[in-house]
């Protein structure tokens, strides 16, 4: 390795024990990528995702000779704070690195698609929204970084439009400097109702170093849709807050699944996912808290709540924790139900009549998940 | 205070020298069924049935969606699988073998029967040796005695349930249990009949390297009621030793049965038990179970309430110490309309104990006006005590309710230090704190047990904090 | 005009019976009390009349100038008139304040008509003005996070916005400190009117010495055993309701 003369030796030295992290870690990533197999129903995190039909029909198309087709754009940003991903070595470094949430077969298969999408590094704030959009009608791999720089404020919005039948695999990566605020919205939906509907599959990695950082999904008018989303939290103070709303319709299957893993202390993680369940819709929750071995003095919450329309709809919630530190304030809440009677009964004796009442309610269940998503920093 | 008056429990911390007339050596073949049915005499429909089971053992993968990895270091080889005296138990202390006769006085057995029990059933390693039951209950038609002797003398009722509620098939244990059982009790009460006092059984592990695989079946018909209790220790060897029970309980119509567990087994012992009950129409079942020792437990109570009305309860608590996971949980199938159930659960993690709870509700397609409600709490005693909570929900429909909440504390300084001034050591302070924690939940045990429970808790406060 | 309950019987679905038989009847502009000790009915009186799903009728009627309650929804005895202000307000989640009542108001216009929103706003801020409630307040989900104190004012708040002929107050003061119950007895009592009956139903005098009741009941086991003036609500201040059972009934 050659140093530049002006360095001195502590820092030539630090360099190469990070150089050497890192091609440590890349190698390890390679063997993990190597070593994958494709979701079976020997993976845990699969369970309930029907991996046989969604996990294997998403291999099969990426491992085919479909080419990967598909539109990016960005609106509301400064130009230099974008790149475009295409063949940049860092930014699919960073993509190896990635924890998935049973899906590393899928992962080493989006990285030989790699070279799509967008990198915004926010070295200042934004008032208005930033905007991308990301559209096909095909197969499409797009890539998204996000950095936010210290003290940073910012409010992205993603679209992945899935546009008749497509199916899109998106890898995200935010990363939160210390003092940023930053909210981080997805939506991926089909446009159009009479369009054929199509799949959908995220994996996304939140790192936050001292930030506060909200990140929402919402996953609207598809076959299927599978979140991985892994929040990793690496500093004290540190605020991070996961939401999804949803309301799958006709036969749709959402598989959600997050990871809440605190590998330092005194910081706090809070998770919300709501879906109103219509049809004959399927929706999977399964979310975990990692506390890591003397990350003490955390606060970490999680709710799944699922409010069940219809009797042909499933729901599968597996909200999980795993402690290993103490002093740790922590819970995890799931209920799934009908419509409550009281609330009900509420708006009728105020004359409201039943089918606006309905509506009314199971409006209000997922828009207590966006206000909270908007509420002011 | 005097610190000698506080350590661990050591009441079933002894052994006795081996002394078998029957072993049938390491591993589980073909020939150690042989072995065993020989010295059993049991028919051969049932040596058959338990080389069909060895087969499906031997095929089946360890559990994957419902494990902890702890269980992959289980070595099947190294076991000893069926050792005793013989096969027919005695109805008499005096007839009992001195050296199990013992065993059972230092654990204060006779004594509980004497005072408040209504049967008792002792296995030691492998077979039964003493089953007892107050006359008037058999003048009842109530019937109270080991498998062995169930299959043989009451096959009629045995059999029809025998492998119903718990199929072979099930996962790898309940084939291995299938295979190789010996030993647990066969219980009928007929209709309407109300048990007023507790059955209990008592297993003891003695011999080193010993497989215990006793299988229970309980059949409450309509309208009966009973509680039955067991209780489980074993010494503490250099070499594992496997627990692998399976109990089946049937709650005909409005029938009632509580199964009350604690388990005190050795660090050394795998406890591995699968248990599980049918509840039919407005019947009711409840597991209260407790675990305190073994190395690693692996423990699940479920109901599956498959008539109209059906209710199942799982009261749990687990104490997990350093070198010990206790992987427990609860499981609920509603496959009945307007089934309710409940599940509660704490446990208390201590040292680099880990406690994980593991659960499933599920209600099924069509099935409406269903309830759960599920708590679990955990409580962590120092820096390096581990917990984890794995539930599974499945909900069908849009008219049924399945509730689940799950808080991880700690014993609040405050409180200790309010304990301490007034004079308490921190251990005393301690074991209050985790006494009160589970307060609400050792009231369901009965009596004698919730006693116990309080001791063996200071015990292990005192161990791990004084 | 008036409301008119005859010999009416309810109980819990499937389960005990509460109300045994009450007589009663509320003419237009008229204040009643209804007392009694806990678990005679009072609340279950209210509910059955506005037609909660846990209770059902096994006997008699209830007539609102000459309608048929029982014959109606839950939302059309609303429309029709009638109002219950809860003793335990609901929480709606994610549903703001200000939508809510804009459905319940709509709900009262006739079928292609649309509420006009500039003047609906200008009276919902003047009315929150009268009861001393944070104009924030319009955005929050319905009774979300307020305490009980400001659920109790948001019922009042509802009443005052929806204009009933008949209203029911379940122990409207249980929760209320001095200022608020002030407060309520006044948005209350400006409402008195003589196209308007109120029954009150309380524990306690304290409320009563607001909102002055003109007929006083006390309902015992599901029954309304006296009817006096406000003399006997003096009485049970002092005398609590042992008397009930003393007095051969």
């Amino acid at each position: 390795m050659d140093f530049p003369d002006s360095m001195s030796m502590e820092e030539a030295f630090a360099l190469a024990e990070a150089e050497a992290k890192l091609n440590a870690a890349l190698a390890e990533s390679k063997a993990r990528f190597e070593n994958a197999v494709i979701p079976d129903r020997l993976n845990e995190d699969w369970r309930f995702g029907r991996p046989h039909k969604y996990a294997r029909e998403l291999a099969e198309l990426l491992q085919s000779n479909t080419p990967c087709t598909g539109s990016a754009e960005v609106q509301g940003c400064d130009e230099e704070a974008v790149i475009i991903n295409a063949d940049d070595d860092d930014l699919k470094q960073t993509e190896m690195l990635m924890p998935t949430i049973g899906s590393d077969a899928l992962l080493g298969l989006h990285l030989k698609r790699f070279g799509n999408g967008y990198a915004l590094y926010l070295e200042k704030s934004y008032d208005s929204p930033i905007i991308i959009n990301y559209r096909s009608s095909g197969l499409y791999t797009p890539s998204t970084f996000i950095m936010a720089a210290p003290g940073v404020h910012a409010h992205i919005i993603e679209n992945i439009h899935c546009e008749n039948g497509a199916t899109i695999f998106a890898a995200r990566n935010i990363q939160v400097a210390e003092g940023a605020k930053l909210k981080v919205e997805l939506h991926a939906f089909c446009p159009g109702v009479e369009q054929v509907q199509g799949r959908c599959m995220v994996i996304t990695n939140v790192q936050n170093m001292g930030g506060e950082v909200r990140h929402l999904t919402n996953f609207l008018n598809l076959d299927w849709a599978r979140e991985e989303t892994v929040a990793e939290i690496y500093a004290e103070g540190s605020d991070t807050q996961l939401y999804s709303s949803n309301t799958p319709l006709e036969h749709m299957v959402l598989d959600q699944h997050t990871r809440q893993v605190h590998h330092v202390g005194k910081a706090v993680s809070n998770l919300l996912y709501k879906n109103v369940l219509e049809d004959k819709t399927t929706a999977t929750f399964a979310g975990n808290i990692y506390v890591a071995p003397g990350a003490h003095n955390t606060d970490a919450y999680q709710s799944n709540r699922n409010l069940m329309i219809s009797e042909y709809a499933t729901v599968n919630s597996l909200p999980g924790l795993e402690i290993l530190a103490d002093k740790v304030r922590c819970s995890h809440g799931s209920a799934s139900g009908p419509m409550d009677e009281e609330q009900l009964f509420y708006l009728l004796s105020r004359g409201i009549p039943r089918h606006e009442a309905h509506q009314l309610i199971a409006l209000g269940f997922v828009e207590e998940v966006d206000n909270k998503f908007n509420a002011p920093f | 205070m005097d610190e000698t008056t506080f350590q661990v429990d050591t009441r079933g911390a002894f052994s006795m020298p081996e002394n078998h007339k029957f072993d049938a050596g390491f591993g589980l073949t073909e020939a150690t069924i042989d072995y065993i049915c020989d010295a059993k005499g049991e028919p051969d429909w049932l040596r058959q049935f338990r080389k069909d089971a060895l087969k499906k053992f031997n095929e089946m993968p360890m559990p994957y969606h419902w494990a902890p990895e702890g269980i992959r270091n289980v070595d099947f080889e190294n076991f000893r699988y069926y050792l005793s005296h013989g096969a027919t138990p005695s109805r008499n202390w005096d007839e009992v073998p001195e050296d199990m006769k013992r065993t059972f006085e230092r654990l204060g057995v006779p004594e509980q029967e004497r005072a408040f029990l209504a049967g008792v059933d002792a296995q030691y390693d492998s077979e039964t040796a003493y089953t007892n039951m107050r006359e008037e209950l058999q003048k009842q038609g109530v019937i109270f005695v080991n498998s062995t002797e169930g299959l043989k003398e009451y096959e009629h009722i045995f059999r029809p349930w025998f492998g119903k509620v718990i199929p072979v098939g099930d996962n790898k244990f309940s084939a291995l249990n299938h295979a190789a059982f010996s030993g647990g009790s066969f219980i009928y009460v007929p209709k309407g009949v109300k048990l007023a006092q507790p059955l209990q059984a008592y297993f003891r592990i003695n011999s080193e390297s010993m497989g215990q695989f006793e299988r229970t079946l309980i059949i409450a018909d309509e309208g009966a009621e009973l509680m039955y209790m067991e209780g489980c220790t074993a010494p503490q060897y250099d070499s594992a030793t496997l627990h692998s029970g399976v109990v089946e309980l049937v709650a005909l119509k409005g029938a009632k049965i509580q199964y009350v567990t604690v388990q005190n087994w050795s660090t050394n012992v795998y406890n591995l038990v699968i248990q599980r009950g049918l509840a039919m129409e407005d019947a009711e079942i409840r597991w209260i179970d407790c675990n305190l020792g073994s190395g690693l437990t692996m423990k699940y109570p479920a109901v599956v309430l498959q008539g109209r009305r059906a209710r199942g309860e799982v009261v749990s608590i687990s104490l997990a110490h350093s070198g010990q996971l206790q992987d427990t949980g609860a499981r609920m199938i509603h496959a009945a309309p307007e089934t309710t159930s409940n599940i509660v659960a704490k446990s208390i993690s201590i040292g680099e104990g880990r406690a994980s709870y593991r659960g499933e509700v599920k209600v099924l397609k069509g099935m409406k006006g269903c309830k759960n409600n599920t708590e679990c709490d955990a409580l962590l005693i120092n820096t390096a005590s581990r917990t984890d909570t794995y539930p599974a929900i499945t909900v069908n429909g849009n008219a049924s309710a399945v509730q689940h909440e799950a808080s991880v504390s700690q014993v609040d300084e405050e409180m200790l230090f309010y304990l301490q001034q007034r004079g308490l050591t921190r251990a005393q302070a301690m074991s209050l704190a985790v006494n009160g924690f589970i307060n609400d939940l050792v009231k369901e045990f009965p009596m004698e047990y919730s006693v116990e429970l309080r001791r063996l808790i200071d015990l292990e406060m005192e161990d791990s904090i004084g | 005009m008036s409301l008119v309950i005859k010999n009416l019987h309810a109980r819990v679905k499937d389960g005990a019976p509460i109300l045994n038989g009450i007589n009663l009847e509320i003419p237009k502009g008229e204040v009643h009390a209804i007392m009694g000790p806990n678990g005679s009915g009072k609340s279950t009186l209210s509910k059955v009349l506005c037609g909660h799903p846990d209770y059902e009728v096994t006997a008699g009627s209830a007539e609102m100038d000459g309608q048929d309650l029982f014959a109606m929804s839950v939302d059309e005895r609303s429309r029709a008139g009638l109002f219950l202000a809860f003793q335990y307000p609901v929480e709606v989640p994610g549903v703001t304040n200000a939508n809510f009542m804009r459905a319940a108001l709509q709900a009262r216009l006739p079928k292609g008509e649309e509420l006009e929103a500039v003047a609906f706003y200008k009276e919902l801020r003047g009315k929150m003005k009268e009861l001393g409630i944070d104009p924030k307040f319009t955005a929050r989900a319905v009774n979300e996070g307020f305490s009980g104190g400001e659920k109790k004012r948001n019922d009042i708040l509802q009443m005052m916005m929806l204009n009933p002929s008949y209203a029911i107050l379940d122990e409207t003061d249980s929760g209320l400190d001095v200022d608020a119950l002030r407060i309520v007895s006044d948005g209350v009592n400006a409402m008195r009117a003589p196209f308007r009956s109120f029954m009150v139903i309380t524990h306690y005098k304290r409320l009563l010495d607001y909102i002055r009741p003109d007929v006083v009941h006390v309902l015992y086991n599901g029954q309304i055993v006296k009817t006096a003036g406000f003399e006997l609500v003096d009485h049970i201040e002092q005398h609590g309701f042992d008397f009930l059972k003393t007095e051969e009934l």
